[in-house]
């Protein structure tokens, strides 16, 4: 298994919630292609990344109220 | 995946050379003297996939690549075309062909920026396609990441496990399984949710209680202290490696120091060999004195010994002889015919003269017999004496023997000490101990700095969870809260994978190396384990438990560091070729094969069936008839490197296996 491979998978099998593994496999990526710059802009893409995932993610406090 | 072909033209000293490995191409051996172009087929190759020279030597750092007779011979204005291909076969039989060239006019330097064109083989009859991307493409097949572990210089092999490898150990493992995109991702991950926060204190009441403006001023105090913190761990890691240097030559002084107190101790002990030989040679006279008169007669005196041994032995020595009856003869005046005999008369005279030749015989033969023991006695002393003699001359040659060890080693001492100093040991102390303070006071910043950090981290966590709590929160507000919640629960869990991940890959490292290591190198049973704790050290074990890293011999620690890079191609999940430049170029002689051998076995039983590549650029030196015959056995192939003078250009002429070895 090569090493990005490595990566990915250990977030793939995460325990954790879908969003949060959805929005680590795409900032993964994103690190994955910029990998060859020092300085990669990231800001806009991290923000909307989180914007995109955060929507289907409930506080734990709302998880348990939910219940 | 293997290297097939590689084409250069005008490439520094190459006009036109192509090495076709199509045939038989597990291990290829390409040999050269120094300058002739080994180092600059590495630096093609490397130019040839990520646009880049690695392993330039100095006076080329400006030089264009282009081929200076290619260069005399063009027109002014013409334009000159420098280009490497490569092409790779992969195990599973796809080819692929990456060309990269540039093109330079004379009198103008670089013409146009490099072009790069990656031609993947779909179908042999259909001929090569060109794909876009070609970045992409060779990221793919060679990632530029494993670069270091398979296209290298030896000097990188030398030097790996030479000094602090900690750090590079952890940039190497953390690098290849592309961790340290994860610590990218959480780096910037916590700056985009720290900034959510302070967003969403603005849009909500938090902004009247300053709490955006603290997380801003908490923030922007992180940021600069992060920046800060990565110069001082710059500065930490100069200095270090300014310790580390100035060890390594306290380490040679301090090997002249201990040389130059085996030097005194050989002077004394030469003195004391001086004495002893004289005082051996002293006793010997001595002995010789005492014991000559006797050593002289030695011969005679062990002949007469046994010359009376003998006769007494045959009974040649009469016994005692009692002549009683010519005693009662002159006693009673008679002979024992009756006839008197007289005072004075002839026949009493006779029996007188008898009687005392009988006294004299007896006598005699009592002196033999009493002079045997004392024979025996003398000829022993004499005997035991020449054994004196012996360990005498046994003590001079032995004494003799440890005054030219000496002598020997001393002489070699001194030619090694020429021209070291006490000054030279001295500056080197001071400016080492200079580098220490400089690196106790950098590290001490470092850690402050660093607990600083921690320190506002936790206050930004209070501040954010004071901004959870706002009653009064607008929904633009709430949202962005939610969206920094988000963002905070995903650092948690990148951090959480980190964490799991560097210590799997850690730890699979380790075994991989401990594996590797052991095969390599032929006093592995005196190995109990190679380890990577949790802070990189790398740490090598005898079987008595005892630490051996630092008492590696060069070969060992070579083949240390190529069982890491192993260990790093297996965990990187790549077969790729591993080109060396002057593999064991720094090893002595004695070791050579033994390396030769080692590296030879790297190609071999890779599952699957198929094997590593192995290309080895090779001095003369290096490549003597002891590699060659252990190389033999896995048949190279074998170029040597031939440099036309009048051409000013190298090329490439395939040998036999021990043909070019000196």
């Amino acid at each position: 298994m090569s090493g990005d491979a490595l990566v990915a998978q250990a977030i793939a099998v995460l325990e954790a919630d879908v969003a949060v593994r959805k929005c680590l496999q795409t900032l993964f990526t994103h690190e994955l292609e910029n990998a060859d710059q020092a300085m990669p802009r990231y800001a806009a893409e991290y923000e909307k990344a989180i914007r995109r995932f955060a929507v289907d993610w409930s506080p734990p406090e709302e998880r348990e109220a939910a219940k | 995946m293997k290297i097939r072909r590689l084409e250069i033209e005008n490439y520094r000293q190459y006009r036109s050379l192509t090495l076709d490995l199509r045939d038989r191409s597990d291990v290829v051996i390409i040999v050269g003297s120094n300058g002739t172009g080994k180092t600059n087929l590495l630096n093609a190759l490397i130019w040839c996939l990520y646009g880049r020279e690695d392993y330039y030597a100095h006076q080329m750092d400006s030089s264009p690549l282009v081929n200076q007779k290619a260069v005399e011979e063009a027109g002014e204005g013409d334009l000159l075309t420098v280009s490497v291909s490569v092409e790779i076969a992969f195990n599973n039989g796809a080819e692929a062909r990456i060309l990269r060239s540039q093109e330079f006019r004379k009198g103008g330097g670089a013409a146009g920026p490099p072009e790069q064109k990656v031609l993947l083989l779909e179908d042999v009859n259909k001929g090569y396609k060109r794909v876009t991307n070609a970045d992409h493409w060779i990221e793919r097949w060679i990632p530029s990441r494993l670069e270091p572990y398979c296209l290298f210089d030896g000097e990188r092999l030398d030097n790996f496990f030479r000094h602090a490898e900690a750090k590079k150990a952890e940039d190497a493992i953390l690098q290849i399984a592309q961790i340290d995109l994860l610590k990218r991702l959480k780096e910037h991950l916590e700056k985009v949710a720290g900034d959510l926060y302070s967003r969403s204190a603005k849009e909500s009441g938090g902004q009247d209680r300053g709490l955006a403006k603290k997380l801003d001023d908490d923030r922007a105090e992180l940021e600069g202290l992060q920046k800060k913190i990565a110069d001082e761990a710059k500065s930490v890691e100069r200095y270090e490696d300014a310790v580390r240097k100035l060890d390594g030559k306290m380490g040679n002084i301090s090997e002249i120091t201990a040389a130059i107190k085996r030097r005194k101790a050989l002077e004394d002990q030469l003195e004391q060999h001086k004495q002893n030989v004289s005082e051996a040679w002293h006793d010997l006279l001595q002995w010789a004195a005492s014991t000559a008169p006797a050593a002289l007669s030695y011969r005679a005196l062990e002949g007469l010994a046994g010359t009376i041994a003998r006769a007494r032995d045959q009974r040649e020595i009469p016994p005692r002889v009692a002549p009683a009856e010519l005693v009662r003869m002159l006693e009673e005046s008679a002979c024992i015919c009756t006839a008197p005999l007289k005072e004075g008369s002839p026949e009493r005279t006779a029996i007188e003269q008898l009687l005392s030749r009988y006294e004299r015989v007896n006598e005699l033969g009592e002196a033999f017999l009493d002079l045997e023991p004392g024979l025996n006695i003398a000829t022993a002393q004499v005997r035991a004496s020449a054994q004196t003699s012996k360990a005498l001359m046994r003590r001079i040659d032995d004494w003799e023997h440890g005054q030219e060890s000496a002598d020997e080693e001393l002489s070699a001492l001194k030619s090694r000490l020429a021209g070291h100093e006490d000054v030279e040991v001295q500056q080197t102390q001071s400016a080492l101990n200079k580098a220490k303070e400089a690196l106790e006071t950098a590290t001490r910043e470092l850690d402050y700095k660093k607990y600083r950090a921690r320190e506002l981290r936790e206050a930004m966590a209070r501040t954010e969870r004071e901004i959870e709590k706002l009653d009064a929160v607008a929904d633009k507000a709430k949202e962005l809260q939610r969206q920094a919640r988000f963002g905070r629960e995903c650092l948690r869990v990148a951090e959480s994978i980190y964490k799991q991940l560097t210590n799997q890959v850690r730890e699979r490292v380790a075994v991989s190396l401990q594996d590797h290591f052991q095969r390599m190198i032929w006093k592995h049973e005196s190995i109990q384990s190679v380890s990577i704790d949790e802070r990189y050290n790398v740490s090598v074990k005898s079987r008595h438990g005892f630490e051996i890293l630092p008492d590696l011999a060069a070969g060992e620690r070579e083949c240390l560091a190529l069982a890491f890079s192993l260990a790093l191609g297996e965990i990187s999940g790549y077969e790729l070729p591993m080109v060396i430049d002057t593999p064991m170029g720094r090893l002595n002689p004695d070791v050579q094969g033994y390396v030769a051998g080692v590296l030879a076995k790297t190609t071999e039983d890779l599952e699957g069936g198929h094997n590593h590549q192995l290309i080895m650029l090779m001095t003369e030196t290096e490549y003597n008839p002891d590699v060659a015959r252990i190389l033999s056995g896995r048949h190279p192939r074998v170029f040597k490197i031939v440099f036309d003078e009048g051409e000013a250009a190298s090329g490439l002429v395939e040998s036999g296996a021990l043909a070019v070895a000196k």
